[in-house]
């Protein structure tokens, strides 16, 4: 593929002018006059759609922040702003099912049940440190911080919007676990999940603990270990509706993939090829995991604006250890859209779906390639002409 | 089947080829292989409890030893280890391991872990089966938890054997607060269980009288009293060893002495009580000028303690294993720990004892380890020399029969493997 600069053409003057009020009623967060979409083409040399083979020349066609058509023969409407990009290619969005970029709350404490803790309540959208993921090729993040126990309530949040409340998804989210395998945190989270199960807490923050139990909202859990891993399974096994997401650091899961290929489980690794404990093997733990049969999505190594920008090429690192391409694609976007339970709206090229993508100049897991331009529900959140961030 | 054989470092090299090439291992690959008999033939083996074997052999069912004798019939279809030329010992108990359990927990069995780096260290130094506390005395005379762990590595629920088997107790002339806390708080303990028994009587016999109340956290107290658990208290100087000793005639408690350096000055009294000790011979202490009684530590204490009767455990002077410092001194060399006693005079079988049936007697668990005993657990070490010298290596490591290490698969020792010669170098350009 050619690295092409990008230009956006204007179709008509007058739709240069409905695009002006349109972005100006977008940027005041009112609702769109009724009888005039807003319509955006984006014209791309290949479209890794996620739901399907790659379309080389196609076109991603956007109404109103969704995806109305992608394919090769999409006709452009009259009156479209088109996104030109056929020397580069687009992949949706990309999710991180765990992170705690930007915010300020202070994570760790003593082990303890607060459901009421509301990520969303601690959003903090004017640093720059999610923009600069957006900048990554990042359009959704699961923000929380990790108090031990119940930590509280994920924030499901787009990487760039004009203000806390814009950058909500749902103003519902997941349950966020914070595992420790002591006595205290494993009776803290035990006890606020059996109370769930047993006819509902009333407490605060109840109906997220109910909702999680029930499987209506997925349960993010955090573990450091193979050894975690067992004693996780073994803790969840009463709650069978409920949907964990097993977000894992170790260096030694890879140690039950077995157990966790089986279950078939949902595990988030770090995006590194790391060291065997005490040995100089180097140990691909996304690939053994994807191999035993477990859903792996990967996050960044390293919770920073750096390990963000980091993150295509150690992605990159890990197909060239023997993940295959398919599975790290999958890992950065579908994967984790699936785990926090947004498949519906995100994480792969569909009719329907949130216009949330990355144009590049060439593959994403090409360190060469540079991200041109970051789309967030059909809007321009990040374009490399500008120069900078805005 | 498979087959082992003892082999000089020349020839190691041309059996491990092909085992490296031959792909995965054939032990442990899965649970109809664990539920084969197993049958170690040809090795020396030491029983601990009743002599050396020479070329004999052990058949192992289930994961408990069922045989152990010189002429024994390999039933069909047994998996084989040959150990001809190799000597065979009990697993290792280490009366107390750190570093297995994160502090933070407030019992051991919520914060094990099958898969920690520490399991790996203790099966491929040959320690299956561990003393593990967390936690221990602070502002009170007693604190904390214990455990007696076993190596199964993997295996969670098989990991805890007991828990607790004792009661961590500070009680030092160097705490006199806590000494007097410890006291009151037994001989309170002691008092409700004297009404108790009378008011039990008094019940029996039919008269009135009131159930005594018992006292806050006398719980514990009672357990010692009643001689359920024993009380673990440091002791190393004389005088902190027979301040421990009027306890036992106080009270009658059993105690178990740890990190003991003048016990040898002392002995006799220590045996009079049938107190346990546990020592590390290599531990090093002047004496003390201003005193005329011997005092400091004596590179003779084992070979005295067991003179005078008394029974002790032997612990390495690093009670963790230490890849990244204290390397000699911990757990990684814990037999030679034992050979330092010898070099002081003691017997090898005491010292064999020390670090496997005699800790298996403190901690409460010699039905199942300690010894190869029929009956008992197969937790099984195979050594590539005498269990006491310093070149000896655990070439495979058994835990309730099943091999969880074996020294030509294991990356630990890899550096140390007769490495193969290196490559013709190319030729020069003419």
């Amino acid at each position: 593929m050619r690295d092409e600069p990008l230009t956006v053409r204007r179709v008509s003057a007058r739709s240069c002018s409905l695009l002006a009020l349109a972005l100006l009623a977008c940027a005041r967060g009112a609702p769109l006059l009724a009888d005039d979409h807003h319509t955006v083409a984006v014209l791309a040399g290949r479209i890794e759609t996620l739901a399907g083979p790659a379309v080389d020349n196609g076109v991603i066609l956007i109404v109103d922040g969704r995806i109305e058509a992608v394919g090769p023969d999409v006709k452009v409407p009259e009156g479209a702003e088109v996104i030109e990009a056929r020397g580069g290619a687009v992949f949706p969005g990309l999710v991180s099912p765990a992170t705690a970029l930007g915010l300020s709350g202070a994570s760790g404490g003593k082990p303890a049940s607060t459901p009421q803790y509301r990520t969303a309540d601690e959003l903090y959208p004017f640093q720059d440190a999610c923009k600069l993921a957006a900048r990554a090729g990042f359009t959704t993040l699961a923000l929380w911080t990790r108090r031990p126990g119940i930590s509280g309530e994920v924030a499901l949040a787009r990487t760039v919007a004009d203000g806390p409340k814009e950058m909500l998804l749902s103003d519902l989210g997941p349950l966020a676990v914070d595992f420790r395998a002591d006595t205290d945190t494993q009776s803290a989270i035990k006890g606020a999940l059996d109370g769930a199960a047993k006819g509902g807490s009333s407490g605060p923050g109840g109906d997220l603990l109910t909702r999680a139990v029930q499987g209506e909202t997925p349960l993010l859990i955090t573990c450091s270990g193979a050894g975690d891993v067992v004693r996780i399974l073994k803790l969840l096994e009463p709650y069978d509706k409920a949907k964990p997401v097993l977000i894992c650091q170790g260096d030694d899961v890879q140690r039950v993939a077995d157990q966790l290929g089986a279950k078939q489980a949902n595990v988030v690794l770090p995006a590194r090829i790391a060291w065997e404990r005490y040995t100089r093997n180097r140990i691909n733990v996304p690939r053994l995991l994807a191999e035993a049969g477990a859903h792996v999505a990967c996050v960044p190594y390293g919770d920073s604006v750096a390990g963000y920008e980091a993150y295509r090429g150690a992605m990159a690192e890990l197909v060239h250890g023997g993940l295959t391409r398919d599975a790290a694609l999958k890992a950065m976007t579908i994967l984790p859209a699936t785990m926090l339970g947004l498949d519906y709206r995100l994480g792969s090229l569909e009719k329907g779906k949130d216009a949330n993508l990355v144009v590049l100049s060439g593959d994403l897991l090409d360190a060469r390639a540079k991200v041109l331009r970051v789309l967030i529900e059909g809007k321009t959140v990040y374009n490399a002409e500008w120069g900078g961030l805005r | 089947m498979m087959a082992r054989r003892s082999l000089g470092p020349t020839s190691c090299w041309v059996f491990l080829l092909p085992a490296l090439l031959a792909g995965p291992p054939v032990l442990g690959a899965g649970a109809p292989e664990a539920e084969k008999p197993l049958a170690i033939v040809g090795g020396d083996i030491y029983t601990i409890t009743d002599g050396v074997i020479r070329g004999g052999t052990i058949l192992v069912e289930k994961g408990k030893i069922t045989r152990v004798a010189a002429n024994v019939d390999v039933p069909e279809g047994a998996t084989v280890i040959d150990a001809k030329g190799q000597v065979v010992l009990p697993g290792l108990v280490a009366v107390r391991l750190n570093g297995l359990v994160p502090g933070g927990a407030k019992n051991v069995a919520d914060a094990l872990d099958p898969y920690s780096s520490v399991i790996s260290f203790a099966l491929a130094s040959g320690v299956t089966t561990a003393f593990v506390q967390v936690g221990g005395p602070g502002d009170e005379p007693t604190g904390g938890s214990n455990a007696v762990v076993k190596m199964t590595e993997g295996d969670l629920p098989g990991m805890l054997v007991g828990e607790p088997v004792a009661i961590a107790v500070a009680y030092s002339n160097s705490q006199p607060r806590l000494k007097a806390v410890f006291r009151q708080d037994l001989a309170r303990a002691a008092e409700y269980l004297r009404k108790l028994s009378q008011y039990e009587k008094d019940k029996a016999a039919g008269k009135k009288a009131d159930e005594p109340k018992l006292p806050a956290g006398a719980e514990q107290m009672i357990k010692l009293l009643r001689r359920e658990l024993p009380a673990r208290i440091s002791a190393s100087g004389a005088n902190d060893i027979l301040a421990a000793l009027q306890l036992v005639d106080d009270f009658g408690i059993r105690v178990i002495l740890e990190g003991v350096v003048e016990g040898w000055t002392v002995a006799e009294e220590i045996a009079k009580r049938g107190v346990d000790v546990i020592i590390s011979p290599r531990v090093k202490q002047e004496f003390d000028h201003n005193v005329a009684a011997p005092t400091g530590s004596s590179d003779q204490q084992a070979a005295m303690l067991k003179r005078a009767g008394v029974r002790f455990a032997i612990t390495p002077v690093d009670q963790w294993f230490g890849p990244w410092g204290g390397f000699g001194e911990d757990l990684f060399t814990f037999p030679l720990e034992a050979a330092y006693a010898v070099g002081g005079g003691l017997d090898e079988q005491t010292a064999l004892e020390a670090i496997t049936i005699t800790p298996a007697r403190m901690l409460g668990v010699d039905d199942r380890v300690g010894s190869l005993q029929e009956g008992k657990d197969a937790d099984i070490i195979i050594l590539d020399g005498h269990p006491l010298h310093y070149s000896t290596f655990v070439e495979l490591t058994l835990v309730n029969g099943k091999v969880l290490y074996d020294k030509s698969k294991s990356t630990y020792f890899s550096h140390i493997r007769p490495k193969p010669a290196p490559p013709e170098p190319p030729p020069s350009p003419k």
